[in-house]
């Protein structure tokens, strides 16, 4: 599910600390590249949609109305309505702001966490890094999705417990990446160089080491947001995260399920949903990988 | 060879203790009281004092660990507080349902990937770039698309709409032909989802092998181009693809879950859901600890094959 | 030729691209080999010589296309061949060498896996003759304990032992010509040495034709009985050996003989070295195409490809201004 990221080889020098950020051009670049305008033409309206629920005009995603029970789509109804004769699309739309919010806060964690953990492993070396990449590997034995089930088993259905099951279950991949990531700089000419200059660790961490390994977990990041959206909505498919009548893309597809024959709209147009929205996220990240790594510059030009 | 497989097999105790310490720990230390929710609405404190003895939770955290560590060593995985079976009982009923589905879509995906791939990789090479496109593109919406929705899309198809196959009723492992029609569709609905990605895999280790020098001296002494297919580029682009494989293991074992639901098998992962929901923490922690064995064994297996596959790779 | 020739090429031309630009690799290139004759081409990277030793066995990548020329090996069309034929025209009738042993074994695969194979496709041998074969081979190529090297794998073996098992390779078949591009550039001057002695001996011995491309003129001396020097994809001399070292008829070739460098030379004295750069294969002068670089051309010089003029099979160079009227001067380079 995740991506291997690769790491920019030919920086042989700190580019900020010797030229000052070259931002422009990278912004510059990214903006131009046809996978990031594809990837945002996507993300961008959800998003959009997301945030701004509240405050446009849908039919409130819990109001029931048992007389327009199953109904299929329609001028008053665009997606349809449900078992309960909730508008869909309201519910769709809602539920995107409950999957988006869960995929992005799950990623934004997990990444954290996972650069923490990594970069005390890659930085530091010795038994320390014995110990937490045994422990790392452990974890990582573990299919993705059953520590996700495990986690939300003992933490209990909800959103913020799904949250906290998904960041958990993506932290030791966001680790290993990011300790791979400091492993291959570590021994960077720059690095001797700071080291010499008796810089203090923090400070050679927080201005060296953690600087350049930003850009590759940017991509990390979509595709991390992707997979959480993706394992949250499967998990709240099986019953357990986010029940209803909370709307996620997940537990409304759940919903769909019993009816599928008769009302199939309900479970697919969140999937379509999904399934879009995933695709816009990899798009992103492909495309920013594709800026960033210099490598594949080299591969465009010959 | 034979000295890493030994050092691999004994290292497999150490990692399965480590999944041991992490599934006890998780449930262990959780918040709330297990034997109170299992116990469910208003428990009398006499039955939540005996059911925590039962479940030896009045020990603390590390004897408590090293007991279940030492009843798994023995093939103990300790008795489930909802029914009169033990753990072991439960997963050994629902385990082979789950090992069929996962086994087969991942031996039914690598072989299509590959052959796929190899003919994606054969039409590039002659300028005909359609099947790559196609590959491309099944790829990047199968990793989007999540697997019990292609389920539900089976299920709507072809069970409801068109009626073709089965989705319910009695399902009995020894029955091959019941249970080929109730296993198709999951099994052909996982191994869909996989298949896009190894396919691509394939087709570009393949093209980067029959660019290598290698193939090139064997052209020049005659070799057609299907032999060098055959006989180098495979070999040498199928590594890649078994690491793939290993990876691609633990998505199927997931997906085995989902499948299991939609379908209703009686597998694991649907004695997973019930036991998850019924509060039954030492089955949960029975079937998540061998479904994480499992994985470890099948990426077992592939490192081995790898190994065996690629001389060069120093055996440390 | 009073013996007919083993390899006849005439008017070889191959070129990469079609839109924009073309790169003309190879620009009209004839010679016969007579059996058992070592020749050599010589010329800088982008003459254009390992373009054509790969067009005498087709062996050049799909955007390659050769517009005109014949190539005839042992009484056949090669051009016109078609694949099956040229998969057994290949390793049988001739085989190649190249330059980069490190990569041109597959690294999965037992060395001996790897020599046995041409046998058993071509000759139809059975496993154990093939085998023992192979085991005879390496022992002439001068590998130590051959029966142990056949069970090795590439990645065991050192650069000069793999390129001699890749001679084997080539002479497994008993092809009457080996072509070998650049054999000994990848590999230490020491080796170098050894493994074209190895290809002399060889030749000798089995009566095998060989075509050596490379660079260094060093090499040439003791291996080749013709040589052929190269340049902006066209012979610009050739003759024996002793002739072109002793009596070099072209300006190219003098000047490469000037640069290689000789020990007793004073230690202030500069290496000489021909100004300027080799063509751009996209955009070939109309003339002679070692035309910017000359110090003696002349006005036809610029504007008329000159013909390889010379004694009939002998010694022939191309160029306008014969070899006494020469008048050096300092030559301005346009940047």
């Amino acid at each position: 599910m995740t991506a291997i990221v690769p790491v920019p080889e030919q920086v042989r020098t700190n580019p900020r600390s010797l030229h000052g950020p070259p931002r422009f051009d990278v912004v510059h670049r990214l903006v131009a590249n046809r996978r990031v305008i594809a990837g945002l033409v996507i993300v961008v309206p959800f998003v959009a949609l997301a945030l701004f629920f509240p405050v446009l005009p849908f039919r409130p995603p819990n109001a029931s109305s048992l007389g327009d029970r199953l109904s299929s789509p329609s001028l008053s109804h665009p997606f349809g309505t449900d078992t309960l004769g909730r508008d869909q699309l309201s519910r769709t739309v809602a539920g995107a702001r409950i999957s988006i919010m869960v995929g992005v806060l799950a990623a934004a964690i997990s990444i954290s966490l996972g650069m923490l953990i990594g970069t005390v492993a890659g930085y530091f070396g010795g038994w320390v890094d014995s110990i937490v990449s045994a422990v790392l590997n452990v974890f990582l034995s573990f299919p993705g999705l059953l520590i996700g089930l495990l986690l939300v088993a003992v933490f209990g259905p909800g959103v913020w417990q799904i949250v906290a099951a998904v960041s958990i279950a993506f932290t030791p991949r966001a680790a290993r990446l990011q300790r791979a990531s400091v492993l291959s700089m570590r021994n960077r000419p720059y690095m001797d160089a700071a080291r010499q200059a008796a810089a203090p660790t923090w400070w050679i961490l927080l201005r060296h080491v953690v600087p350049n390994t930003v850009s590759p977990m940017l991509v990390v990041g979509s595709i991390f947001t992707a997979d959480a959206i993706l394992i949250e909505a499967t998990i709240s498919f099986t019953g357990l995260g986010i029940v209803p009548p909370t709307p996620s893309w997940g537990s409304i597809i759940k919903g769909g399920q019993a009816v599928l024959r008769e009302a199939w709209w309900i479970s697919l147009v969140p999937a379509m949903c999904l399934i879009v929205f995933a695709i816009g996220l990899h798009l992103l990240a492909d495309g920013t990988r594709q800026v960033i790594d210099p490598s594949e510059q080299l591969e465009k030009q010959r | 060879m034979l000295r890493y497989t030994l050092r691999r097999l004994a290292q497999l105790v150490p990692t399965v203790l480590g999944l041991v310490v992490v599934v006890y720990l998780v449930l262990r230390l959780a918040p709330g009281d297990p034997a109170v929710s299992a116990l469910g609405e208003n428990p009398t404190a006499e039955s939540v004092a005996r059911l925590r003895e039962r479940m030896g939770l009045n020990q603390g955290v590390i004897p408590g660990l090293l007991d279940y560590m030492g009843g798994v060593l023995r093939g103990d995985l300790g008795d489930s507080i909802v029914e009169t079976r033990s753990v072991s009982q439960i997963i050994g009923d629902s385990l082979p349902v789950t090992i069929v589905m996962a086994s087969a879509a991942l031996v039914l995906s690598v072989m299509l990937g590959v052959v796929l791939g190899a003919a994606a990789a054969y039409l590039s090479s002659r300028g005909r770039d359609a099947l790559d496109h196609g590959l491309t593109g099944g790829a990047i919406v199968m990793e989007a698309t999540p697997a019990f929705v292609l389920g539900l899309v089976g299920l709507l198809l072809f069970v409801l709409k068109l009626g073709w196959l089965p989705a319910t009723g009695i399902f009995d492992l020894v029955d091959i032909g019941n249970t080929a029609r109730r296993l198709a569709l999951p099994v052909a609905i996982l191994t869909v989802g996989s298949l896009a990605t190894i396919a691509r895999l394939a087709r570009t280790s393949i093209l980067e092998v029959l660019n290598e020098d290698y193939v090139r001296t064997a052209r020049s002494l005659g070799e057609s181009p299907f032999a060098a297919l055959r006989g180098h580029a495979l070999r040498n682009a199928l590594l890649p693809v078994m690491t793939l494989s290993g990876i691609t293991f633990g998505r199927l074992l997931g997906g085995t879950v989902v499948m299991e639901l939609i379908f209703t098998l009686p597998g694991m992962g649907t004695t997973l859901l019930k036991t998850i929901v019924d509060r039954d923490y030492p089955v949960v922690q029975g079937i998540v600890l061998v479904y994480a064995i499992l994985y470890v064994l099948v990426n077992l297996i592939t490192d081995l094959l790898y190994r065996r596959a690629d001389p060069r790779v120093v055996l440390t | 030729m009073s013996v007919a020739p083993l390899l006849s090429v005439r008017d070889l031309h191959v070129q990469f691209g079609a839109r924009r630009s073309v790169v003309r690799a190879v620009n009209g290139v004839d010679f016969d080999l007579a059996p058992g004759e070592r020749f050599a081409v010589v010329g800088e990277s982008g003459s254009g010589k390992s373009v054509m030793s790969l067009a005498l066995l087709r062996l050049l990548p799909r955007n390659a296309l050769i517009p005109s020329g014949t190539i005839r090996l042992a009484g056949r069309d090669v051009l016109s061949l078609t694949e099956r034929d040229l998969g057994r025209l290949r390793g049988r009738d001739a085989a190649m060498v190249f330059q980069d042993p490190m990569s041109s074994l597959n690294p999965v695969l037992r060395i001996g896996r790897q020599i046995t194979a041409p046998m058993r496709r071509h000759l139809g041998a059975d496993e154990d003759h093939a085998h023992a074969r192979a085991v005879e081979l390496l022992g002439e190529v001068g590998l130590p304990d051959p029966e142990r090297a056949m069970r090795t794998f590439p990645h065991e073996l050192s650069g000069g032992m793999r390129q001699r098992v890749l001679i084997a390779m080539a002479l497994s078949c008993r092809p009457s010509l080996i072509i070998a591009d650049e054999p000994t550039t990848a590999l230490d001057v020491t080796v170098q040495a050894q493994i074209i002695r190895l290809l002399t001996r060889l030749s000798e011995e089995h009566s095998v034709a060989m075509i050596l491309v490379t660079h260094d003129l060093g090499i040439v001396a003791r291996f080749a009985q013709r040589v052929a020097v190269m340049y902006g994809g066209r012979f610009v001399e050739v003759g024996t050996v002793d002739e072109i070292f002793y009596d070099p008829r072209h300006p190219y070739t003098e000047g490469l003989l000037r640069s290689i460098p000789h020990t007793g030379a004073e230690r202030t004295e500069l290496l000489y070295q021909i100004d300027g750069f080799p063509p751009d294969p996209t955009s070939l002068p109309p003339g002679c195409a070692f035309e910017p670089r000359c110090t003696c051309s002349i006005e036809v010089c610029r504007n008329q490809v000159p013909a390889l003029e010379g004694e009939e099979g002998g010694h022939a160079a191309r160029c306008w201004v014969a070899v006494g009227d020469r008048v050096h001067r300092r030559v301005e380079l346009v940047r």
